[in-house]
């Protein structure tokens, strides 16, 4: 896994970076929702369309694999190299809030 | 009989007037039970209610069947896999499937007031839905085109019928003028990043 690899799926939307933070553990779709609703406080919905659209894409791009099913529903889990591609996106965003935070021109 | 059978045009551009059209229905006690592709909607009477209508895109096995392929996708066969997992996430999220129309996927569910009621809430997928909607389009044109246009530009004039004429320009009108709207959308959705 290069950086060049990890850096070609940076900057994550914001809907796949909250789908890949809830799959750390082994999970179907309708927990991928609740987990999202609740971990974002209600900031981040994903719909239906969406959530199913991602996990094919997240799947070719080898970010997440199938882990077994649940009755009808497939389990999806992060792969080694989702988390590399998650853990970048988080060591960057954080950069840029602890820019906001030290610049203080959001206190107010 | 308690089902009512309305014709109605379908342009491929019209997702959301059509989506709009159905929650009205539904307001007037007329709930969508089935599509006769292309054009006709079984609507049965009832209650009315406040229903969200959402169209998505997608070609499932039900309608190979409906259009009598049933090589490619026998109706009392069980769904692939894949399928299965799609109409299962709708359900879980609350969604109930109506039906098939010309590879539109048909859902709704009752209206909350204040909450996001979207299939789809973010730009690339929302970019990626209408893409495949264009993909299929032109699939279809590039077949229909095959089939008429050597006949219509035939030089033998019992060869090029008015019938084979006719073929090509509804291939116009029905396939090749829609892609200019269609086009027009995702440039938008594009901009709006």
């Amino acid at each position: 896994m290069t950086t060049k690899q990890i850096n070609k799926y940076l900057p994550l939307t914001e809907s796949s970076a909250y789908i890949l933070l809830t799959l750390d553990k082994p999970l179907h779709g309708y927990g991928v929702m609740q987990r999202v609703a609740a971990l974002s406080k209600e900031t981040v919905s994903i719909g239906a369309g969406t959530l199913y659209t991602a996990f094919s894409n997240l799947e070719k791009q080898k970010l997440i694999e199938k882990a077994g099913q649940e009755g009808r529903r497939k389990l999806y889990v992060l792969t080694d190299f989702g988390r590399s591609v998650l853990a970048e996106h988080i060591r960057i965003t954080e950069i840029l809030v602890n820019n906001a935070k030290e610049l203080g021109i959001f206190n107010s | 009989m308690n089902t009512v059978r309305k014709f109605r045009w379908f342009w491929s551009w019209n997702d959301i007037a059509e989506e709009k059209w159905l929650q009205k229905m539904s307001a007037q006690g007329l709930h969508l039970k089935e599509i006769e592709n292309p054009c006709f909607y079984i609507f049965e009477k009832g209650e009315p209610q406040n229903y969200v209508y959402k169209l998505d895109y997608r070609l499932n096995s039900a309608m190979f069947a409906h259009v009598g392929w049933y090589a490619l996708a026998d109706k009392s066969a069980p769904q692939k896999s894949d399928e299965q997992e799609y109409f299962q996430l709708f359900q879980d999220a609350g969604w109930n499937y109506v039906g098939e129309g010309r590879g539109w996927q048909y859902f709704r569910q009752s209206e909350r007031k204040g909450q996001n009621q979207e299939l789809y809430t973010d730009q690339a997928s929302k970019r990626a839905k209408y893409r495949r909607q264009i993909f299929f389009q032109l699939a279809i044109m590039a077949l229909v085109a095959v089939l008429t246009l050597p006949q219509a530009f035939s030089p033998d004039p019992t060869v090029a019928s008015p019938i084979s004429i006719t073929a090509v320009a509804a291939l116009v009108i029905l396939f090749a003028l829609p892609l200019i709207p269609l086009g027009l959308r995702l440039q938008k959705l594009k901009a709006q990043i």
